[in-house]
């Protein structure tokens, strides 16, 4: 046989001497190998554990079904593997392929379509390897947008689409998170409900009703620190968390500068008042979190007796 | 009809008439806006009446526009790649597309790409015909083919008639070549 047509046949091929000499190589394997002319200075073998072995012991191990790993001396990130016979006493014939560091090789030797036979499955892979990219950054382009399109939902969820402020679902949340904390992080939690408000409604309509909710809300939203929460949780109620060290003081002094705001306010068709009620996280009765709007509401009540547009801080009645 | 065809007209609108265009389709033929993001199978009603809808507002006929969605695919530097591992010159390139539907099935098994049979009388001429009846597989292959054609650098006559594409390769070496490299440029993502 035409050992040129031995090298288009099986371009990966290496016939080598019992010296180590290469006296014939596949064409594509000759890209790789450049101007070496013995097996050792292209190659270092190795076992099948990646164990370096010296150029006799492969020789005398081919055949027989073992498999042969030849790590290139010059480019470390490129390994061959294969398997051989002896064709002779003196002479072997490899033939080896480039298993997992095809792409790696194909860059590093710019190697094209007609270094690989029909036979191998070198393009395909290649093939599946690009196409499996393509599909994953379609994937991962459509994660994102759901992330996305998640994320609104959620904010969406928990807010009040009247006023942006949380709605009663994400102030619940918040609330039960604040409440577990309240050792290290004592709080205010206020009650409000507007007086008289559904007069408004009667005489102006709905439409100037939601503008009073909107102004409320924007006074409550900016009369707070950014790290309290304001929620509206329906009609003209609303309840807001003050975080303070000394929830009860801080807390009254906002709730009174929020209610002469309230009253002072433009775009009210009429004057707008606010009842207040105040229960703060240190006091001896709260055990469970439920105390703690039961006591809101129960001052917000002596607040609406005493006469309205005021605030209350709840106090016990047994001391 | 799987959901990334959809997304493939999707994106052929957007891409090639902007975004506005797309939701005026999208409206139309009441699809969501933001396009489609599942994988799954939608009733190929959906697909039809998209591109009832995007032809007539582009003022093109079906077969057209179906041709210029192929046209656009072909360009898309990632899926002029995957073409182009079917061959090293275009009438390889023709001979292969019979392996088209197993290459797609090895990357997307659920996409059920419909077969068709590459038949060759003489060298150089080629005849496609869909089975079973697929006229508008036929055109979006048609836009395809033409730019491939192009793209290998050969110089070919391409006509559709109903499900058959006729091909004539006139010149196989017409036109310089588009570069193929097997490992593609990194891209930064």
């Amino acid at each position: 046989m035409d050992m040129r047509n031995l090298s288009e046949l099986m371009p990966m091929h290496l016939m080598v001497d019992r010296a180590g000499v290469m006296v014939s190589r596949g064409k594509t394997l000759a890209k790789v190998l450049g101007r070496a002319s013995r097996l050792e200075d292209a190659f270092i073998p190795a076992d099948n554990l990646g164990h370096r072995i010296r150029f006799e012991e492969l020789f005398s191990q081919l055949g027989g079904g073992k498999r042969v790993f030849l790590q290139l001396r010059h480019h470390r990130d490129v390994s061959l593997r294969g398997h051989g016979l002896h064709v002779s006493p003196d002479i072997a014939m490899l033939n080896l392929g480039f298993g997992i560091y095809l792409s790696a090789a194909v860059q590093k030797f710019g190697l094209t379509d007609s270094d690989f036979p029909p036979s191998d499955l070198a393009m395909e892979f290649l093939f599946l390897h690009e196409a499996n990219r393509a599909a994953l950054l379609e994937l991962s382009r459509i994660n994102t947008s759901l992330e996305g399109a998640r994320q609104s939902a959620q904010i969406l969820s928990i807010t009040d689409p009247l006023t942006g402020l949380l709605n009663r679902r994400g102030f619940d949340v918040v609330f039960s998170r604040a409440f577990d904390a309240r050792a290290r992080n004592p709080f205010a939690l206020v009650h409000l409900d507007l007086d008289h408000f559904k007069q408004v409604n009667d005489r102006f309509g709905h439409a100037a009703g939601d503008r009073v909710l909107v102004e409320v809300a924007s006074v409550l939203a900016s009369g707070v620190r950014s790290g309290d929460r304001v929620c509206r949780i329906g009609g003209d109620e609303f309840l807001i968390l003050i975080f303070s060290e000394r929830p009860k003081e801080d807390s009254m002094t906002v709730c009174t500068r929020m209610i002469h705001q309230i009253m002072s306010a433009k775009t009210c068709p009429c004057r707008i008042t606010a009842s207040m009620g105040v229960a703060v996280s240190d006091s001896r009765r709260v055990s469970r979190q439920q105390h703690l709007y039961e006591m809101a509401d129960a001052a917000l009540y002596q607040a609406k007796l005493a006469g309205k547009g005021r605030v209350v801080l709840w106090a016990d009645p047994g001391s | 009809m799987h959901a990334l065809v959809n997304r493939c007209i999707e994106a052929f609108l957007r891409n090639s008439y902007g975004s506005a265009t797309w939701q005026q389709v999208a409206a139309e033929v009441d699809v969501h806006p933001d396009g489609f993001l599942t994988w799954g199978s939608s009733p190929d009603s959906v697909t039809r009446s998209i591109v009832i809808a995007s032809a007539r507002r582009l003022d093109k006929s079906v077969g057209e526009l179906l041709e210029d969605v192929g046209s656009w695919l072909s360009r898309q530097e990632q899926i002029r790649r995957l073409l182009r591992f079917g061959g090293s010159n275009f009438q390889e390139f023709v001979e292969s597309l019979r392996e088209l539907p197993g290459r797609i099935q090895l990357v997307i098994p659920d996409l059920a790409f419909p077969g068709f049979a590459v038949l060759s009388d003489a060298p150089g001429h080629y005849r496609i015909i869909a089975r079973p009846h697929q006229p508008g597989l036929m055109r979006v292959l048609a836009g395809m083919l033409r730019v491939m054609a192009d793209d290998y650098g050969a110089l070919a006559v391409i006509s559709v008639v109903r499900n058959r594409i006729d091909i004539d390769v006139v010149l196989p070496d017409y036109s310089s070549k588009r570069g193929f490299e097997l490992s593609p440029k990194r891209v930064q993502p």
